[in-house]
């Protein structure tokens, strides 16, 4: 039986718009129930990607199946099969949180009646029940993604595609819709989410690929991954850049690694293969040093810093924002 | 069907009880007609709640019957007619339905450059249905137009002559020759670039159109090289056809367009649709892909 059959497999994409490559020789594959992380940064391409597999578009060359369908000689059968949500919420703004899932139901093939409990139990699942009746064209931000993932939801799609589901959320927005990931993960969807930030691929995924520049160049799971970037880090801030140099010593000492000074932010890092002990013993040693420290905590390792391990060259080159990924290294999350 | 299962469907739970995956091909033109009436309804929605092009383009009409038919009317009535709104209701009437590409045009053009038509074309729906569902719902706003307007020539004195069934036919010729346009339209929204280019190549193309016809002015009226134009312009086949059926005065012309209006009223429109349809839905099929 299909037991080996990935649910998502695509060999060799292309596509060009004009000179540009946005997929340039993609290869692919996703095991049915599992989580795939696709990340990397602004124009690495995994859009077009997406577009792709989800039978919007049509790639010069190459091939790629979902859910055992070629995704251009059969797409009409793929489609049955998918579900999609986009960058931007693609939802119908002009009708009503229930009138879009209600119409896109039918349009799933569902009967009247058939539509209307699933648009019940579905705003009733993503916390949208009050707002029902509201016009998504005045939902915030967060609302507007959950009821987009709610219709990507409609027909139980066996293979859902998330293009960067969190871009653009609040913190806590973004939590809720980690756990809607992961419920559905649970539940045995196969999932490729796309996103810029490490952080949410090391929480989401059971694999992450790398992209740049129109292919994969790294794959593998979020641990194996990260060692091979480097992995976690330790960071101290000082308020007093004379003392980078003896804080630098301490910390080196105290988590037996070599530290890295960063003497425009004042910031002395280390590396923490274990989160807590690294935490634990940077703070015992810092305290009574008579060192005055700004900061102290761990991190993922950036977008950025992904790419530097990678390639060399900063992802920045590509055209993710510095914002972006600062905005990565920020976003402490409580395990 | 293929041997193959695909892979995904042993992992739903409850997969027995889901919505059904699959239709055969017995079962599609039903599951498009279907679509169609969903998506017509929204698009109907969408006039309610976003009326504002809807209102203008059906206000501005009125508003010319209304200056025509008091303002102009007694120095613009032609020879041989009698009251310059048994001229001029007909007229309006098929300008409306002219003008109304313009919102099929944009509407379709907005659509496409909206997020949620990526959502439409991942799912399992024909293309037919939402191009469909764009003609239906203006072909309904089209019939309201019609009455709206009726209604103010009815206030204003205009009336038809013939019989209630060739009034009624003469709305039949009205709404084939809007038909015919609103698949004109999507084809014009699927080729421009943006919604706001819509507007600025559809009017430029329909007012020479409506003023180069028999609407206003007869033919006579005008420099002998024009003159043909207008009589051949379609605008005036759909426009004399109209008078003819309600019993409504025409200029007289002895041009062979004029005397076989209602031949070319009908014939003009089913030609154009049977070209640009099949067009406008190869297009539809081939966005952005």
């Amino acid at each position: 039986m299909p037991h080996t059959a990935p649910a998502i497999s695509a060999e060799g994409l292309r596509k060009s718009y004009g000179t540009t490559r946005a997929l340039d020789g993609l290869d692919l594959t996703v095991r049915a129930g599992t989580v795939l992380g696709l990340l990397g940064p602004n124009g690495a391409g995994k859009t077009t990607a997406v577009r792709v597999l989800a039978t919007l578009l049509r790639p010069d060359s190459g091939r790629a199946s979902v859910a055992g369908y070629d995704v251009v000689d059969q797409a009409d059968r793929v489609r049955p099969e998918i579900g999609l949500t986009g960058q931007y919420a693609s939802v119908d703004e002009l009708l009503t949180g229930r009138e879009n899932l209600v119409m896109f139901g039918r349009l799933y093939g569902l009967g009247a009646r058939g539509a209307d409990e699933r648009a019940e139990a579905l705003l009733g699942r993503f916390d949208l029940a009050e707002a029902a009746d509201r016009r998504a064209d005045g939902y915030s931000g967060g609302m507007r993604r959950r009821l987009d993932l709610a219709v990507s939801l409609i027909q139980e799609p066996s293979v859902l595609f998330l293009d960067e589901p969190t871009t653009g959320l609040d913190p806590r927005s973004r939590l809720r819709v980690w756990e809607s990931v992961r419920s559905l993960a649970s539940s045995g969807t196969t999932v490729l989410l796309t996103t810029q930030y490490m952080e949410e691929a090391d929480q989401l995924a059971d694999t992450v690929a790398v992209m740049d520049r129109g292919r994969v160049i790294a794959e593998g799971t979020p641990g194996s991954l990260k060692t091979q970037v480097g992995g976690d880090r330790l960071d101290v801030v000082v308020r007093d850049p004379a003392d980078l140099a003896a804080a630098a010593e301490l910390l080196g000492t105290a988590v037996a690694a070599r530290a890295t000074v960063h003497r425009e932010e004042q910031r002395v890092s280390v590396p923490a293969e274990d989160r807590m002990e690294a935490l634990t013993r940077a703070v015992r040693a810092l305290d009574g040093s008579g060192l005055q420290v700004e900061d102290v905590g761990v991190r993922r390792p950036s977008l950025d810093e992904v790419f530097l391990g990678l390639t060399g060259a900063p992802a920045t080159d590509r055209g993710a924002t510095d914002h972006q990924s600062d905005h990565a290294v920020r976003s402490e999350v409580p395990r | 069907m293929s041997s193959t299962t695909p892979v995904g469907d042993r992992h739903r739970p409850g997969a027995g009880e889901g919505p059904p995956r699959r239709l055969t091909r017995g079962r599609r033109p039903r599951k498009t007609a279907a679509d169609t009436l969903v998506l017509t309804r929204r698009n109907l929605r969408h006039m309610v709640r976003d009326p504002f092009e809807p209102v203008i383009a059906i206000t501005m009409p009125v508003v010319m019957v209304l200056l025509f038919g008091y303002v102009f009317g007694n120095v613009m009535a032609p020879p041989g007619t009698e009251s310059y709104q048994e001229f001029l209701v007909p007229a309006m009437l098929a300008m409306v339905m002219l003008y109304g590409i313009g919102g099929t045009a944009s509407g379709i053009a907005r659509d496409t450059s909206r997020d949620v038509m990526s959502r439409f074309r991942s799912m399992p729906m024909s293309p037919v249905a939402l191009l469909g569902a764009r003609a239906l719902a203006d072909m309904a706003r089209a019939c309201l137009e019609v009455v709206l307007l009726l209604l103010v020539g009815f206030a204003m004195g205009w009336r038809f002559e013939d019989g209630g069934g060739e009034a009624l036919a003469a709305v039949g010729v009205l709404l084939l020759f809007r038909l015919s346009l609103v698949w004109l339209g999507v084809l014009m929204g699927l080729v421009l670039p943006t919604p706001d280019s819509v507007s600025m190549v559809v009017y430029p193309l329909t007012f020479p159109l409506s003023m180069l016809s028999t609407s206003f002015l007869p033919s006579t009226a005008m420099p002998s090289w024009l003159a043909p134009v207008a009589e051949w312009n379609p605008l005036s086949a759909v426009v004399t056809a109209t008078r003819d059926l309600f019993g409504n005065p025409s200029p007289p012309s002895d041009a062979w367009p004029a005397e076989n209006a209602l031949l070319l009223a009908v014939a003009v429109p089913v030609a154009l649709m049977a070209l640009v349809t099949p067009l406008a839905v190869r297009r539809f099929r081939r966005l952005s892909r």
